[in-house]
């Protein structure tokens, strides 16, 4: 994929977001999410929540996340504590869109697997966090979008091919929304009364715990000020560029990689083994204390990982085992 | 929606909305590639689109907005026999 489809994409949601059939899609589905139960007359929060959508994504800042980045955000969300704090002011940016080259894997109550590719998230005035999650149903469907797109090619229902063709690449996951200065939370959300009760009265089954997403945009966000990380620009040409301008919208994406790293002394003289992944042993989080522009005492976190192997040209993998293509 | 009629469309709007429909449909460079969609098709297709606007009450220039790009691809998908 080209780093500038992300503008791209972006352009094209932005455009969809102002089609009232595909607004309205979003809005239902909003109304039907059983996490939002709670609140299940505020269909206004719900319009504001979408009508806003565009603007917040004209004023965004773009990312784009590498691959081999996707493991390790999933791996060092899950290796956070749940105690630890959302603010805003870890944010990269207060509004940003992201594109999960590789996407993030997210389990719904339902024990479905979704593929967020996408996700737009801003803070409202509270400083809480909204994030809108979407699969790119065209580049790495997930089992739901598959479902959807064979049911449309099989249907004689007019409706569900314009369904289909409505919504395009953009699979909505969901909004997840969470509250400025409180815990992140466990890695799985345990299904609430209401949530239980929502599934068993209209799917008759009973939910399982679900991936908690903030986590793993916390993670990402951490990680992008981590010295193992590299971040680096990519500007649309001229003529996208004026594209991009004429509907108000950003022209340049920040990519989220890997920094190049020296491989370690003790794997340079094996030449006669060409390693097939490049691998991290062990990671965790540690509090670093830090001093403020202002003076004081205060901690971040930082990403540990001492153990990062392996060839750059290779793909990175997660694990204590390490391959060899030729031995 | 605009009301605006083909004669009153620049050249200025005109050429970008060439290169916004070009940035989607460039079988190279588009996002959504569509074999043989370069820049003499979609400004083809968007003469007949203009055209259309002129003779169907129902459909109206949107300053080239998606939902002109939308049907200019639909047009492009008819003429190249691809619909």
């Amino acid at each position: 994929m080209r780093i500038v489809e992300t503008l791209m994409i972006g352009n094209d949601l932005k455009a969809k977001l102002s089609h009232a059939n595909f607004k309205n899609i979003l809005v239902q589905h909003l109304l039907r999410d059983a996490k939002l139960q709670k609140n299940r007359d505020e269909e206004g929060l719900r319009v504001e929540v979408i009508n806003k959508a565009s603007d917040i994504l004209s004023n965004s800042s773009m990312y784009f996340v590498k691959s081999e980045m996707t493991d390790l955000i999933t791996f060092a969300g899950e290796k956070l504590d749940e105690g630890d704090i959302l603010d805003y002011k870890l944010a990269p940016t207060k509004q940003g869109f992201v594109y999960f080259e590789k996407p993030i894997p997210c389990v719904d109550n339902r024990g479905v697997t979704l593929s967020v590719n996408m996700a737009l998230w801003w803070f409202d005035k509270y400083n809480d966090l909204y994030v809108l999650k979407f699969n790119d149903q065209y580049r790495t469907p997930d089992e739901i979008a598959i479902g959807i797109i064979e049911n449309a090619r099989k249907s004689r229902d007019k409706n569900e091919k314009a369904f289909v063709e409505e919504i395009g690449r953009f699979g909505f996951i969901g909004l997840s929304i969470h509250k400025n200065r409180t815990p992140i939370g466990k890695t799985l959300h345990e299904p609430q009364e209401e949530v239980v009760k929502f599934y068993e009265s209209t799917e008759g089954l009973t939910p399982v715990p679900s991936a908690n997403f903030i986590r793993t945009l916390h993670a990402y966000w951490l990680m992008m000020n981590q010295t193992l990380i590299k971040l680096s620009k990519e500007e649309a040409d001229k003529k996208l560029a004026r594209t991009m301008k004429r509907f108000n919208m950003p022209t340049e994406v920040t990519i989220v990689q890997y920094r190049r790293v020296e491989t370690d002394k003790e794997y340079s003289g094996e030449s006669s083994v060409e390693w097939s992944h490049r691998w991290i042993v062990r990671g965790h989080w540690r509090w670093q204390p830090y001093k403020t522009i202002d003076g004081k005492d205060d901690v971040k976190r930082i990403w540990i990982a001492p153990f990062m192997k392996g060839p750059d040209d290779k793909p990175l993998i997660l694990t204590d085992k390490i391959y060899a293509l030729v031995q | 929606m605009s009301n605006q009629t083909k004669e009153q469309i620049t050249t200025n709007q005109l050429l970008e909305f060439v290169e916004y429909v070009d940035s989607f449909y460039n079988p190279v460079t588009g996002i959504y590639p569509i074999a043989g969609a370069n820049v003499a098709v979609v400004t083809q297709a968007i003469k007949t689109y203009l055209d259309l606007l002129q003779t169907d009450d129902a459909q109206t220039w949107g300053d080239g907005d998606s939902l002109d790009r939308e049907r200019v691809r639909d047009i492009m998908l008819g003429q190249l026999g691809l619909s």
